[in-house]
């Protein structure tokens, strides 16, 4: 894997980066049962790069992660999504995982019963046997998952537990960027992972991508607040609304997205 | 079995007062208020003996080697040859109830029968029938130095009867395993009867795999004292028909009980869970755990049913029953019921019967597993309550795995 060289990244505002497609979304259309939801959504995110989009509640964004991720309650109408070239649309939810792609959800799922142990080994060997490696017996998982969880100051009595099962939501949103940690993907989408963090939770989040982004990968984190962008710095800000994405730009947007808030640009898009 | 003629008059006196008992209900009794789903006469069927080769490979595949002594039985009768032994350490007798007859004749006479309750009539059918079985005696302040394993091999109709008599502050575990023919049909029957004295504590785990042809009854009867404490588990898989009852009295106060059960149904099964709790001194706790996994077309039933006197004050009961559906033509019905005459107590109980979880379901597969092992995992997480307790080692890991063969 190539290393991360910050001469990669080119300066704000810049639309061409110049690394393979990683990630491209073209005119897609997405409904839940009657209610059309995205209305004609573009996206093409690069090797290497990270794009924050930000957006008023309720504009879509958490159904484009559910979208990305394979959740069959979700009809696609139109438009595509290619990841690496291949039609992501034709993968089951567990191929897109393996394959690369991973979905750190708005709100994780709690499962009474599930150690988190076992269900991370678990994710994990289903990924290395994926990619032709050999599976991790338990010793071996055991320390590669503490040495992870200090990345993100995770208190190791959690991998004892069932899965965010009675977690808090500091807690939780650090168990999901574990399993990003643990799972190295190739693109990453988290929605709102930083909703409901304090400062230092926030930090800790922040960090663990920071550790994973490299020329090889890229990431698109939503948020409401600039704070997170921040820790993690964006290469591009997009704006949806509405179902569309109706403004992109740098880094610069997200402060400028702060002051004025979106109706100098929703107004516009309706 | 010792025929008539040669057991003694005691037990051939006790055996017809049975046999009168099971003549007044009959065994026809489907629509009974204990029996709404399933009839006695449903695992009183014709039965085939299982060949050499396949006691030979149940026994070897089910004896546990972290077991200090393993008693096998099949078609209900003790086996030497393939049990594992040893002899007896002071205040500690293990040995086959057709010995016993003799060996502890004064035990039996005292408790033998004693707890059954007289409304049960399979526990009185038992009585009657019953060939051989686990005599298992502790005396007081003694501890057995492992886990005694009881391993029954199905064969043709079978009828055990253990009998474990424990002294003040004694302290035992138990393990039955129960299989039986991966093909023919086999009928077996067995009832472990046990009083715990003043602070003796006994725990108790039945593991039942039927093969397709297995029909089983299966009964745990407990007289409990002061401060005794019982945990009893039981976790049941395969068959045709299967009945599980718990007959369990906290009769001292400060007594305790933990009941947990597990069964898992598939195919044309039909499992019955019947419990019998009662709470008659005050300041007992009783904690109940019952679950379902119904697949396919098959049926599970629980009707659990705790009574407390009117003078067992300051009762502590808990029972839930939670179950799940894992196809559309899997069936659960769940009865659970108080009856409280005392006035200062604390008791809850809950139902619930549902489907796996969508959500979960999703949100396993994003992250990288399969549909199939998604839902082992879910099945795992459901039983985990009743699986997490257990000491780690190869009953663990056999329920564990027949859990996962979904
Ligand atoms: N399964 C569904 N069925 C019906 N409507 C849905 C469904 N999923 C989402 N919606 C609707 O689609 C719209 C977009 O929801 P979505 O959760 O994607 O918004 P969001 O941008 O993530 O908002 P927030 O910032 O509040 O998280 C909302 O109006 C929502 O109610
Ligand atoms: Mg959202």
């Amino acid at each position: 894997m190539r290393e991360e060289c910050s001469c990669s990244r080119v300066s704000e505002g810049s639309k061409e980066m110049g690394g393979d497609i990683l990630l491209e979304i073209k005119g897609l259309r997405a409904s839940a049962g009657k209610t059309e939801i995205l209305k004609g959504l573009d996206l093409v995110v690069r090797r290497g790069e990270t794009h924050a989009i930000m957006g008023p509640n309720g504009a879509g964004k958490s159904t484009l992660s559910q979208v990305l991720a394979g959740h069959p309650g979700y009809t696609i109408t139109e438009g595509e999504i290619r990841l690496l070239g291949r039609n992501l649309l034709e993968m089951e939810p567990e191929v897109r995982s393996r394959e690369g792609v991973f979905v750190a959800f708005q709100y994780p799922v709690e499962i009474p019963g599930l150690s988190n142990n076992y269900f991370l080994r678990t994710a994990l060997n289903e990924h290395r046997k994926h990619k032709g490696l050999p599976e991790l017996d338990g010793g071996a998982f055991l320390k590669l998952v503490k040495e992870k969880m200090k990345l993100v100051h995770m208190d190791p009595a959690l991998i004892s537990r069932s899965l965010n099962d009675g977690f808090s939501g500091g807690q939780k949103k650090r168990n999901e960027v574990l399993q990003m940690l643990l799972l190295e993907p190739e693109l990453a989408l988290l929605d709102e992972t930083d909703s409901g963090l304090d400062i230092d939770a926030l930090r800790d989040c922040a960090e663990g991508v920071n550790t994973l982004r490299s020329s090889e990968r890229g990431f698109i984190v939503v948020t409401h607040y600039q704070r997170l962008l921040d820790y993690i710095q964006p290469d591009f800000v997009h704006v949806l609304d509405k179902g569309r994405i109706v403004h992109s730009g740098g880094k610069e947007l997200a402060l400028e997205l702060e002051e004025k808030g979106y109706e100098w640009l929703t107004a516009a898009s309706s | 079995m010792k025929t008539p003629a040669t057991q003694p008059q005691w037990l051939e006196h006790r055996r017809a007062q049975a046999s009168a008992l099971v003549a007044q209900t009959g065994l026809d009794l489907k629509g009974h208020e204990d029996w709404l789903y399933t009839s006695p006469t449903e695992l009183l069927v014709h039965t085939v003996s299982i060949e050499e080769d396949e006691i030979h490979s149940l026994v070897a595949e089910h004896s546990l080697p972290d077991a200090w002594q393993v008693l096998v039985f099949v078609g209900g009768i003790y086996h030497p040859k393939l049990s594992r032994t040893v002899d007896d350490p002071v205040g500690i007798a293990v040995t086959c109830m057709n010995s016993a007859i003799d060996t502890h004749q004064s035990d039996l006479v005292a408790w033998l029968g004693r707890s059954d309750s007289e409304e049960a009539t399979m526990l009185s059918l038992n009585l009657e029938r019953w060939t051989d079985g686990l005599f298992l005696r502790v005396a007081s302040g003694h501890e057995l130095p492992g886990f005694v394993q009881v391993l029954e091999i199905g064969s043709g109709s079978s009828w055990l009867r253990n009998l474990v008599v424990m002294g003040e502050d004694s302290k035992a575990s138990l393990v039955e395993t129960h299989v039986s023919s991966r093909t023919q049909s086999t009928s077996s029957h067995c009832v472990t009867e046990t009083r715990l004295p003043k602070g003796a504590k006994l725990s108790h785990l039945r593991l039942k795999v039927d093969g397709t042809g297995g029909h089983h009854y299966g009964a745990i009867v407990a007289q409990q004292e002061a401060e005794s404490r019982l945990e009893s588990r039981l976790f049941g898989f395969g068959g045709v028909v299967a009945r599980h009852e718990f007959h369990v009295t906290l009769d001292g106060p400060n007594a305790s009980a933990l009941l947990h059960g597990l069964v898992k149904t598939t195919g044309n099964e039909k499992a019955d869970l019947s419990i019998k709790l009662r709470h008659a001194s005050p300041d007992c706790t009783s904690e109940q755990v019952f679950k379902a996994l119904a697949d396919g077309h098959s049926q599970a039933n629980f009707h659990g049913t705790v009574f407390v006197d009117r003078d067992a004050q300051r009762t502590v009961a808990r029972q839930s029953n939670r179950n799940l559906l894992l196809s559309r033509d899997a069936s659960v019905n769940s009865r659970p019921q108080l009856e409280i005459l005392a006035d200062d107590v604390k008791c809850s109980h809950g139902s619930a019967t549902g489907r796996l979880d969508d959500k979960a379901l999703f949100f396993l597969k994003c992250r990288g597993l399969s549909e199939v092992d998604a839902r082992k995992l879910l099945v795992r997480a459901f039983a985990g309550e009743m699986l997490l307790p257990l000491a780690d080692g190869h009953l663990k890991e056999r329920i564990d795995a027949l859990l996962g063969e979904i």
